[in-house]
């Protein structure tokens, strides 16, 4: 166990020094409700070059994405208007885009009786959505 | 166990903090996930861009110990990161509800700090409780910009 504890901090040092420069730009898109309940998530990432940073074209294709994931059907198609409404959010983030780490946009929709079910876009790292 | 690098790294302020609490609350949410069966999304393995790392990490680091130590530098820091504040709303550990409700008692009002307030916001929001209505409510009435806008559109939400 020591020995590998200490191979991992070895190997986590080497990460620490090399980033920023060499991370990659990322954000993540989830449908979730009954957060702390039944806990319904559904995940997906996207991610770029740091330079470039995620566009809008992968927000809206990891939004499809995280979409096409959702079962039952009933909650696929409840969360339709909430993806919808996050992808036009963003299309207007350019020219400016998201710099924030981890800001993140919740958008609330109907599902059965929960009041937490939502799309949520959170940026995790990088200057994204400019273009 | 936390190794030390990551210990080192949060020690600091700026970007060796906020990147070693990244790491952390991914590790940590990713153990939620593991306890409630939900897939991985892979996002651990980006981040670090090393899946043996991150496999060395999910074995090793323990919820409590992590959350002790995300809170700690919360409690220590002259200039907390909002990442740790984002990594502790990764897990149900209740020290980490008890830590984002102090910091909202904290900086509530300081508009400096309107970004790492937000973050408690987001955590307390998904963790409905009188605790958390109280600090929700304390940042709707002073808190400024998105904390105070998303503090009380969750009110409105839990009282509709």
């Amino acid at each position: 166990m020591a020995t590998r504890l200490m191979a991992l901090d070895e190997r986590l040092r080497l990460l620490l020094a090399r980033r920023p420069r060499r991370r990659a730009a990322s954000m993540r898109f989830q449908v979730q409700w009954d957060t702390g309940g039944t806990d319904a998530t559904f995940s997906e990432i996207r991610t770029a070059e740091l330079a470039n940073g995620v566009t809008v074209d992968q927000a809206v294709s990891g939004l499809d994405a995280v979409h096409r994931q959702v079962t039952p059907g009933s909650a696929r198609q409840a969360a339709s208007s909430a993806i919808q409404s996050q992808q036009d959010w963003a299309t207007r983030r350019p020219p400016y885009g998201i710099s924030q780490q981890g800001y993140s946009q919740s958008e609330y929709f109907r599902y059965q009786t929960y009041d937490d079910a939502r799309v949520d876009v959170e940026n995790i790292f990088g200057h994204n959505l400019r273009a | 166990m936390i190794p030390d690098a990551l210990r080192t790294a949060l020690a600091e302020e700026g970007e060796e903090a906020s990147f070693a609490a990244t790491v952390l609350g991914l590790v940590l949410k990713r153990h939620d996930w593991q306890r409630r069966g939900i897939s991985s999304d892979g996002l651990l393995e980006e981040v670090l861009g090393d899946r043996d790392v991150a496999g060395l990490l999910l074995d090793v680091v323990g919820d409590e110990e992590a959350a002790g130590l995300l809170a700690a530098h919360l409690d220590a820091a002259s200039e907390p990161e909002p990442m740790v504040a984002w990594a502790l709303t990764k897990t149900p550990e209740v020290r980490a509800r008890e830590t984002l409700i102090a910091l909202v008692d904290r900086y509530a009002g300081d508009p400096r700090k309107e970004h790492l307030v937000f973050q408690a916001v987001v955590g307390l929001s998904r963790w409905r409780s009188e605790e958390a209505r109280r600090a929700l409510s304390a940042v709707a009435e002073v808190g400024v910009g998105k904390a105070q806008a998303l503090a009380t559109q969750t009110l409105v939400r839990w009282d509709s």
